[in-house]
């Protein structure tokens, strides 16, 4: 008979190796980087109370709990900003708290902000699929939408991003240099 | 030709049948709005997937420490709904025996029948977080803590594990953070506390990275932080240990 260590070890063995994955996830999800961390924790604490089901794809299965965790948190994160102290409090959150800070914390990736800046069905359909490399079958049932409006939403989302960089010219070139000739 | 230049080079790029991906290459090379499409949504995924990034290295050790702790807690040891029952039955008898031989002689508040050690789990979790246990603002006035550079950076009124407290959020000008919850009701105490004095005193505990101290007397007061020095500074400037 298996006991609790064991258990909780097997969860470990088979789960800890997508905390890249959600972790990239929870990234696109967070309002603030730092939350990033807590969301996968707390994804990893709910898995474990459901453990006893045995998943058969964990990584679907782990990306499905985060992004449900990533969500609760961002409502969180909306009534937190809510209730916050004004005026007399000199070190609110408020100044650190904002997306441009957030996306500073993130290595002033203009590719992260860029992801931003997509609604959020978009940046989680190319979060899922460009990112945690999920097929578009997986994501649609990761995220409860019909797979095809996964495809229009990842392609809505690359064209955006694209066009939104398209400005960088180091990234510009980088990737013209990439593009595949035509024949 | 009819076609839906969005609709192919979207099922191009993610998903498409080998035949049907060789005719669309053919039908590429002389329709210019699909070219343009597959270049610049093939542009987005690369930059895309640009944007990769690994977990920070402590966060697998923060798992790993976070379910072996949830392991250890009853509640996920016990998860059958028999081993549930079991529990629940002899949760009552206990507190019926509790109610009879009034078996509370000492001074410290007997562990609250109704306030479940779960609490404490999602003091941490709330603190790990930074997550205000509700919506509602304080009546109560914050208590000081600018002797230790830690300054108020949120506050709310609401419930943390099904008991109703009041949270104080602090942080010092470095980043560092302190965490109140105060409750009109004894908190219960943490499994593998260790006393701070007496029966009355304060009782600490640390738990997944996180320093807890119950302040001593009615221990209605909750003090939380990865700083293990600046909670117990915080604590001897609250009069709690």
């Amino acid at each position: 008979m298996k006991g609790p260590a064991s258990d909780h070890e097997e969860f470990l063995q088979a789960t800890l190796c997508h905390a890249d994955l959600l972790h990239a996830l929870a990234a696109r999800l967070a309002p603030r980087p730092a939350d990033a961390a807590d969301i996968v924790q707390e994804t990893y604490l709910r898995a474990y109370a459901a453990w006893r089901r045995r998943p058969r794809d964990v990584a679907a299965w782990l990306a499905t709990i985060c992004l449900n965790v990533g969500r609760d948190e961002l409502r969180r994160h909306a009534r937190r900003d809510a209730v916050l102290y004004r005026g007399p409090v000199p070190d609110l959150p408020g100044r650190a708290d904002t997306a441009e800070a957030a996306l500073e914390r993130l290595g002033n990736s203009r590719v992260k902000a860029a992801l931003w800046t997509l609604p959020e069905g978009q940046r989680i359909a190319i979060t899922l699929m460009d990112l945690c490399g999920f097929t578009a079958a997986q994501v649609a049932a990761i995220t409860g939408a019909p797979r095809g409006t996964i495809l229009a939403r990842v392609h809505r989302g690359r064209k955006a991003l694209a066009l939104r960089l398209r400005e960088d010219r180091h990234l510009a070139t980088t990737f013209q240099a990439r593009d595949e000739p035509r024949s | 030709m009819n076609h839906d230049p969005e609709q192919l080079a979207a099922a191009y790029l993610t998903a498409m049948r080998p035949r049907a991906r060789r005719r669309f290459e053919e039908h590429l090379l002389e329709c210019e709005p699909c070219w343009q499409e597959v270049c610049l949504a093939r542009r987005g995924r690369q930059l895309a997937e640009a944007a990769q990034d690994l977990a920070p290295a402590q966060l697998r050790e923060d798992i790993r420490a976070a379910v072996t702790t949830a392991a250890a807690l009853p509640s996920a040891t016990a998860r059958s709904p028999r081993r549930i029952v079991a529990a629940a039955v002899i949760a009552v008898a206990v507190l019926a025996a509790a109610v009879v031989a009034r078996p509370w002689p000492h001074g410290r508040p007997a562990p609250d029948a109704a306030a479940p050690p779960a609490v404490i789990a999602a003091a941490v979790a709330g603190y790990r977080a930074s997550r205000l246990p509700g919506t509602a603002v304080p009546a109560e006035p914050a208590p000081t803590l600018t002797p230790l550079n830690l300054d108020l950076a949120g506050a709310a009124r609401g419930e943390l594990g099904g008991v109703a407290v009041t949270m104080f959020a602090y942080r010092t000008p470095s980043g560092a953070r302190l965490t109140i919850f105060r409750s009109s009701r004894p908190f219960p105490e943490a499994s593998e506390a260790r006393e701070l004095g007496g029966t009355d005193g304060a009782w600490t505990v640390r738990s997944s990275g996180v320093t807890i101290i119950c302040a001593q007397g009615t221990h209605t007061m909750l003090l939380l932080g990865s700083d293990a020095t600046l909670v117990r500074q915080a604590g001897a400037l609250l009069n709690a240990i």
